[in-house]
C-alpha cells in the first residue's frame, strides 16, 4: 500500500502510565493501519487500552502518560515527533467524540461557548468575526439533527438529554474532522433507540463527507454493524484483526471465541460461561502471552514469548502460538 | 398464591416544577421461582418500581403485596426484619455499591450478623464460604478489598451479600450494565443457576433485551409510568406487538442473521422519551409512533389481553382494539 493511501499509521506503540509508585506498563506493540474512507473498530472489554490507544493518537494522554517506543504516522509524517504538525492535524483533519458526553461537556459553559472555543482554534487561520463562526455553529448543530437550535445553543449541559449531549459532542468533533473521526464508545450510557439514532447519525455523517472512522466499542453488535476492518485488543496488545465479518463467523483466537459466545444472543437463552479472572495487571503483566493466565490452551511457550501477529488465510491476523506451532493452523481449537 | 403482586401503583415525586409523575398506574404479578423483566429506557419508572418494592420510596396510591401482605406504604426501616430478609436487592454498579474501606469478608458478615443471629464466628466464616462456592468466587477473595476484585467478581460479591439472608425475592436494578461482556456473561450463569437451586423469584430490571432473553420468564415493557406490553418471554420474542416493543427491538444491533430475522419489520427509533412531569396525552407513545392515529392523542388505549401458547399477551395499544373489534364485527 503506497504512502498516499494510508491516512494513518500505528506502528509498534508502547505507552506507559506512571504512578508514585508503579509503572503501568499498558500499550504494549500495538500496530495498527487506516486508509482513507475506511472504517475500522477497535474491539475490547474495560482496561484494555482502547482509549489510550485513541488518545496517543491525539496527543492528549494524561500527564503521567509517555509514549515509550513506536510512532504514530498521520499521511506519513510523525506526530509524536513535529508537535506542530500534530496541532495542524488536530485542528483541521481529526475529530475525536468522547465517551461520556456528561463529563466532556463543561458543566459551567453554555453550547455556544462548548463550539466556539473549538472553532476559534479550527478557523483561526481566516479572521472570521464571531458571528460567523456562531453561523458556522449553527449549521454544524443542523447537521447532527438537533431540534430547535437556537435554544440549544444558548443551552448549559444540565439542560440536554442524553442523546442531545452526544449530539452536540459530535457536533463538536464534526468541526475538525474533515478526514478522520475516532468515536469512543459514543453509545454507552445511551438508551437502545437513542444509541440507534447517534448510530445513524454517524453512519450517515461518515459516509456523506467520505470520513475515515475508527470507533472504540465493547458491544459486539455496534461494532458489526458500523465497520468493514475489526482490531481485537486485550491488555494492550492486539491479538486479531481482519474483515469484520469473518472474525464474527470464525474467530481464532481463543479470546475472541470466548467472548463472543459470551454475548448473549437473542435467538436463545444459552450463553456462555464468560471468561474467568481478570484483566492483566498493568504494573506487572503477564510474561510472553498476556492472555495466558485465563487462557485454556496456554502451553509453556506463551507464558514466555509474546506470540507475533501472523497470517490466516486471506486478510485475517491473530496472535496466538496455537496457530504458529502446529497443523492447528487449519482448524483452530474448537472450543 | 403470587410471591409479589402489584396493583394499580403509583408513585408521585412533587418538585418545586411540578408533580413527576414516575410511575402511574401499573399491574403485574411475580410467581414464585420465576422472572419478571421491567424493561424501558431511563426515565420510564422500573427504577422508582423497585424502589417502592424495596421499600426506598412509599407508594402514592395502588398497593404492593409481598404474599398477601400490603407492603406498599412501609417504608423499609419501619419493616419488621423477617419481611427485610425476604426482599433483598442487586444494585447496578458495584463500585459503588460495596464498601471500599471493607474487605470481603466484613461486607458479607454485616449482612450475615443482621439477618442470622447466633451464628458464631466459625460458623458465619463457613457459612460465608459455602455461599461464595456456590456462586463461583475462590476464597482467596475474602480479605480483599473491592478495588482489588474485577468488575465481574465485584457484583457477585454484591449478589453474595443479596443472598446471605435466604431471600425469597431479589431485584435485580441493571445487574450487568456496568460489565464487560466476559464478565456479565459469568454474573448471569450464576443467576441462572442460583434462581434454579434456590427458586428465588427475580424482579430484573433491566434495558437490555439480550438479558432478558437469557434471564427473564415474563417481560413488561414500561414507558414513561406505564406497562404497555406484557408477555412471555418467548412470545414477546416472537410475536412483539407493541410499536414501542418493535421499535425497541430493531434499535438492537445485531451479530447473526438469526437474531436479525427474529427483529420485526425495523422501525427506524426517533425521537426521546418526554419528561415524566408532563407526559403526552392519550398513548404517551404518540409523539414517536409511527403508527399513531388520532384517538391515540386523545383517549388512553385499553389493555388488551390477546391469547398466546404462553398465556396472556397483554398489549395497551389502539392498533388491536381496532382488530379486535374488526374481528367481532365479522364474527
Amino acid at each position: 500500500m503506497s504512502e498516499i493511501e494510508t491516512l494513518l499509521e500505528v506502528k509498534d506503540l508502547y505507552v506507559n502510565y506512571k504512578s508514585y509508585w508503579y509503572i503501568y506498563k499498558v500499550l504494549n506493540g500495538v500496530s495498527l493501519k487506516i486508509s482513507k474512507g475506511e472504517k475500522i473498530g477497535i474491539l475490547g472489554e474495560s482496561g484494555a487500552g482502547k482509549t489510550t490507544l485513541l488518545k496517543s493518537i491525539l496527543g492528549i494522554l494524561p500527564p503521567q502518560g509517555r509514549i515509550v517506543k513506536g510512532d504514530i504516522l498521520y499521511k506519513g509524517r510523525s506526530l509524536i515527533h513535529d508537535k506542530k504538525y500534530l496541532n495542524e492535524v488536530r485542528r483541521s483533519s481529526i475529530g475525536m467524540i468522547f465517551q461520556d458526553p456528561l463529563a466532556s461537556l463543561n458543566p459551567v459553559f453554555t453550547v455556544k461557548e462548548h463550539l466556539l472555543d473549538v472553532l476559534k482554534v479550527v478557523y483561526k487561520d481566516y479572521n472570521y468575526k464571531e458571528s460567523d463562526l456562531i453561523s458556522i455553529a449553527t449549521e454544524l448543530l443542523k447537521e447532527v439533527m438537533l431540534p430547535d437550535v437556537e435554544r440549544v445553543l444558548n443551552s448549559y449541559p444540565f439542560q440536554l438529554s442524553g442523546g442531545m449531549r452526544q449530539r452536540v459532542v459530535i457536533a463538536m468533533a464534526l468541526a475538525s474532522a474533515k478526514e478522520l473521526l475516532l468515536a469512543d464508545e459514543p453509545t454507552t450510557n445511551l438508551d437502545v433507540t437513542i444509541q440507534d439514532q447517534i448510530l445513524r447519525l454517524i453512519e450517515r455523517l461518515v459516509n456523506e463527507k467520505n470520513l475515515s472512522l475508527i470507533l472504540v466499542s465493547h458491544a459486539l453488535g455496534l461494532l458489526f454493524r458500523m465497520v468493514n476492518t475489526l482490531y481485537v485488543m486485550y491488555g494492550g496488545e492486539i491479538i486479531e484483526y481482519g474483515d469484520a465479518r469473518k472474525i464474527l463467523k470464525e474467530p481464532l483466537h481463543p479470546y475472541t471465541k470466548m467472548l463472543l459466545i459470551s454475548a448473549p444472543r437473542l435467538t436463545s437463552s444459552k450463553i456462555g460461561e464468560g471468561i474467568k479472572g481478570n484483566p492483566p495487571d498493568y504494573r506487572n503483566p503477564p510474561s510472553g502471552c498476556r492472555f495466558h493466565p485465563r487462557c485454556p490452551f496456554a502451553m509453556d511457550i506463551c507464558k514466555k514469548e509474546k506470540p507475533k501477529l501472523i497470517r490466516i488465510g486471506s486478510d485475517h491476523y491473530v496472535a496466538c502460538h496455537l496457530y504458529s506451532t502446529s497443523d492447528l493452523e487449519k482448524t483452530g481449537p474448537g472450543i | 398464591m403470587s410471591i409479589l403482586k402489584v396493583e394499580d401503583l403509583k408513585k408521585y415525586f412533587i418538585v418545586p416544577q411540578g408533580v413527576v409523575r414516575a410511575v402511574d398506574g401499573i399491574d403485574f404479578s411475580l410467581e414464585e421461582g420465576e422472572t419478571l423483566a421491567l424493561v424501558g429506557e431511563s426515565g420510564s419508572g422500573k427504577t422508582t418500581t423497585a424502589h417502592v418494592v424495596m421499600g426506598f420510596y412509599t407508594a402514592t396510591s395502588g398497593s404492593v403485596k409481598y404474599r398477601d401482605i400490603e407492603i406498599g406504604y412501609t417504608p423499609i426501616e419501619k419493616r419488621p426484619l423477617e419481611l427485610r430478609k425476604e426482599i433483598q436487592i442487586v444494585f447496578q454498579d458495584p463500585a459503588t455499591s460495596l464498601n471500599p474501606k471493607k474487605n470481603v469478608k466484613d461486607i458479607i458478615d454485616t449482612t450475615i450478623k443482621i439477618h442470622r443471629k447466633g451464628l458464631s464466628s466459625v460458623e458465619r466464616l463457613k457459612f460465608m464460604l459455602s455461599l461464595l462456592e456456590h456462586i463461583g468466587l475462590s476464597e482467596d477473595l475474602l480479605f480483599k478489598k473491592p478495588h482489588e476484585l474485577g468488575g465481574g467478581e465485584k457484583q457477585l460479591v454484591a449478589l453474595a451479600r443479596a443472598l446471605a439472608p435466604g431471600p425469597r425475592l431479589l431485584i435485580l436494578d441493571e445487574p450487568t450494565s456496568a460489565l464487560d461482556i466476559s464478565a456479565q456473561a459469568r454474573v448471569l450463569n450464576a443467576l441462572k443457576k442460583i434462581q434454579e437451586e434456590r427458586k428465588i423469584s427475580y424482579l430484573l430490571i433491566t434495558h437490555d433485551l439480550g438479558v432478558v432473553r437469557n434471564l427473564a420468564t415474563y417481560v413488561a415493557i414500561m414507558y414513561l409510568g406505564k406497562i404497555y406490553e406484557y408477555a412471555h418471554v418467548d412470545e414477546f420474542f416472537n410475536r412483539p406487538l407493541h410499536p414501542y416493543t418493535q421499535m425497541l427491538l430493531s434499535s438492537i444491533p445485531t451479530l447473526t442473521e438469526e437474531e436479525e430475522k427474529l427483529l420485526p419489520q425495523r422501525i427506524l427509533s426517533r425521537g426521546e422519551i418526554p419528561s415524566p412531569m408532563n407526559p403526552p396525552s392519550g398513548c404517551r407513545f404518540h409523539p414517536r409512533c409511527p403508527f399513531a392515529m388520532d384517538i391515540c392523542k386523545k383517549k388512553e388505549p385499553p389493555t388488551m389481553i390477546i391469547k398466546s401458547e404462553h398465556g396472556s399477551h397483554t398489549v395497551k395499544c389502539w392498533l388491536y382494539v381496532n382488530a379486535h373489534e374488526r374481528n367481532l364485527n365479522k364474527a
